[in-house]
């Protein structure tokens, strides 16, 4: 009897249990679609700095990472490179060769890292060839064929087919360059990516840097994060030499976003809740104030101090549970709506590109995190329930009877 | 048999400046059977009394002990059992749990007393037929007259299967006829079931009712007789 006691009890007062429970509702609403986004820009922020540039793992000469000479290569990048690709586990392995020059139009210049790739197995590990606003990836029949990002040919007051001349310095130390033309120009979700980074083939570059086809880098995509993080050791056999860079390494502020975020997440619903428990303190004092005669009458007709406390307790929760179940659906079908249509943030683009995030949101939430904060919500409304439940068990019955 | 027994009872209320006597050596016994008036003006102690022989106050001096058990030396968490397997209370503003019905009113006290399902709908039928509210049963407090809703306060003390029952000026919020009919249902229960009746008032109808009055004043007992019909 006592549950449906209690569930009467809440709607005792109509308007002030339904100002509550909205309260409730509204704060997990909120709060679960703003942790939904915040996991999307999260997650957006490590794929498209991973897909787009670092790819999962590097393997470069210790040398090169110390002094970015072109002269200290990965041996054997292209079989190295192959062999990997072959695991289960990787999606896709390619060599690059990396230098830093000039990038010269007639109007101005920019410091840029060339890549010289090939172009078939860099098509597999980033997604440039998927982010081309004009041009194609490397389909023309022309020599010297530049991709370039769209912030770097708005810097340099380029278009697609214009001219682009690249400085750098050779195998020799010697100052050399080339002039290319640009096949393709491509925009990611980072404007920096985009301004300081150009890809040519590996064959044109490495004739200009006098290597031939030696690589600094052979860049690594697996097919799961995971299977990113279990794989070191193996791939650390196949080059015992080399130096071995993950993701975590060369991004560690995306690699503590990743891991953090769930802590972060649920810090933040956390906050929400504690700022609730406040209005839920205050709602179930006002309802023991109010009912102090008819506690007072529970404990003179035999009513123990458990029980009362558990009458009190159990009113708490039910309320509490009532906004986090409407909270928790309503959210449901905002992040679901919004997982679909998306969030166009095309407005704030530019500032958010400048960090790497896309123009459109897609928020998610991992399932696992409902049941979760519905936990959180149950502990939230025993806390709170416990000092309005004392102020209930303080109460004498002789004075509770007389006093009102 | 003496079902309850005060003796010496002394309250003194020290919540302002100047303590405050309620109740003055009061000494009387209350044997099995009883219907019993206490009166007196207000201020009298009648309340005070009530409620340190309810065990929901303390005395500041003596005891109370209800069928052998001193009150005095059970802990708070004992006296609230203790009360709710042997004292029945009814109220001057009714007390009913509002949102429950009648019916669940009645029970509640016997789920209190962990009864079976069974028990508790047969007990709480028969006394709702026995206070003449069958056909209110499922009526909750505010759908009901203060009469009937003292009567229903009437039914749920006696759910309990008391020793005694204490009401507190019963009939102060009903008209004569209301009044008349709860004073006529109590006194039948009271020679039917043998449940001791005890309540304080200052209501000649009532009084007239009692077949024993004790009239304090100024905390004490001014006189104890036997009420000649």
């Amino acid at each position: 009897m006592l549950l449906p006691l209690a569930w009467k009890n809440i709607w005792r007062n109509k308007l002030r249990s339904a100002v509550i429970i909205t309260a409730i509702a509204l704060g997990l609403m909120c709060g679960l679609t703003a942790a939904a986004i915040y996991i999307n820009i999260g997650t957006q922020m490590v794929s498209s700095t991973i897909t787009t540039g670092i790819s999962h793992l590097q393997i470069s000469n210790p040398k090169f990472l110390i002094d970015r000479e072109v002269n200290n290569f990965v041996p054997n990048a292209e079989v190295i490179a192959k062999r990997i690709d072959s695991l289960p586990q990787v999606a896709a392995a390619a060599p690059r060769m990396l230098v830093n020059g000039m990038a010269s139009s007639p109007q101005t210049a920019l410091g840029v890292q060339i890549t010289g790739i090939i172009a078939e197995r860099e098509k597999n590990l980033t997604s440039i060839a998927s982010s081309l606003l004009e041009g194609n990836y490397f389909e023309e029949p022309w020599v010297n064929q530049v991709v370039i990002g769209q912030e770097l040919a708005r810097h340099l007051d380029l278009d697609l087919g214009s001219r682009i001349v690249f400085t750098f310095v050779d195998v020799n130390g010697e100052l050399t360059g080339s002039a290319f033309r640009i096949c393709g120009i491509f925009r990611t979700a980072s404007t920096q990516f985009d301004r300081s980074t150009v890809y040519v083939k590996a064959r044109e570059l490495g004739q200009l840097l006098e290597t031939g086809m030696r690589f600094q880098q052979v860049a690594v995509l697996f097919t799961t994060l995971r299977a990113a993080d279990t794989s070191l050791n193996q791939i650390q056999k196949i080059v015992p030499e080399m130096e071995l860079q993950t993701w975590r390494q060369l991004a560690p502020q995306l690699d503590f976003m990743s891991s953090s975020m769930s802590l972060i997440m649920y810090i933040f619903l956390g906050v929400i809740l504690l700022t609730l428990s406040f209005g839920i303190i205050n709602t179930m004092l006002m309802v023991v104030l109010e009912r102090k005669r008819e506690f007072g009458m529970l404990m003179a007709v035999g009513m123990g101090h458990k029980l009362l406390f558990f009458l009190v307790t159990l009113e708490t929760v039910i309320l509490s549970i009532s906004g986090a179940a409407i909270g928790m659906f309503l959210a449901f079908i905002l992040i679901s709506t919004l997982n679909v249509t998306g969030i166009n943030l095309a407005a704030l683009s530019s500032g958010l590109r400048e960090f790497g995030i896309a123009e459109v949101l897609y928020p998610s939430l991992p399932l696992t995190m409902y049941p979760a904060v519905g936990g959180m919500v149950f502990i939230t409304a025993v806390l709170s329930a416990i000092y309005p439940a004392l102020r209930a068990l303080r109460l004498r019955p002789a004075e509770a009877l007389r006093n009102i | 048999m003496a079902v309850i027994q005060a003796l010496n009872l002394t309250k003194v209320y020290n919540e302002s400046e100047v303590p405050v006597r309620a109740l003055h050596n009061i000494n009387f016994e209350v044997t099995d059977g009883e219907f019993t008036a206490i009166v007196g003006p207000s201020g009298s102690g009648k309340s005070t009394l009530l409620h340190i022989l309810g065990g929901l106050d303390r005395p500041s001096e003596g005891k109370v002990t209800v069928g052998g058990v001193n009150l005095n030396l059970l802990s708070s968490t004992k006296l609230i059992e203790f009360r709710l397997f042997n004292i029945g209370f009814v109220f001057q503003a009714f007390n009913l749990i509002p949102v429950l019905t009648a019916r669940e009113n009645v029970e509640f006290i016997m789920l209190l007393q962990k009864r079976s399902a069974q028990e508790r709908i047969k007990r709480g039928q028969e006394l709702l037929d026995a206070v003449g509210l069958s056909n209110r049963a499922d009526h909750r407090p505010v759908q009901l007259s203060g009469g009937e809703q003292q009567r229903v306060a009437v039914a749920r003390a006696l759910a309990s299967r008391p020793k005694f029952v204490l009401a507190d000026e019963p009939t102060a919020n009903l008209d004569s006829k209301a009044a008349g009919n709860l004073l006529s249902i109590m006194s039948d229960l009271n020679k039917k079931l043998g449940t001791v009746f005890l309540f304080s008032t200052h209501d000649e109808r009532v009084i007239h009712r009692a077949r024993r009055v004790i009239t304090l004043r100024d905390g004490e007992i001014e006189s104890d007789k036997n009420n000649s019909r």
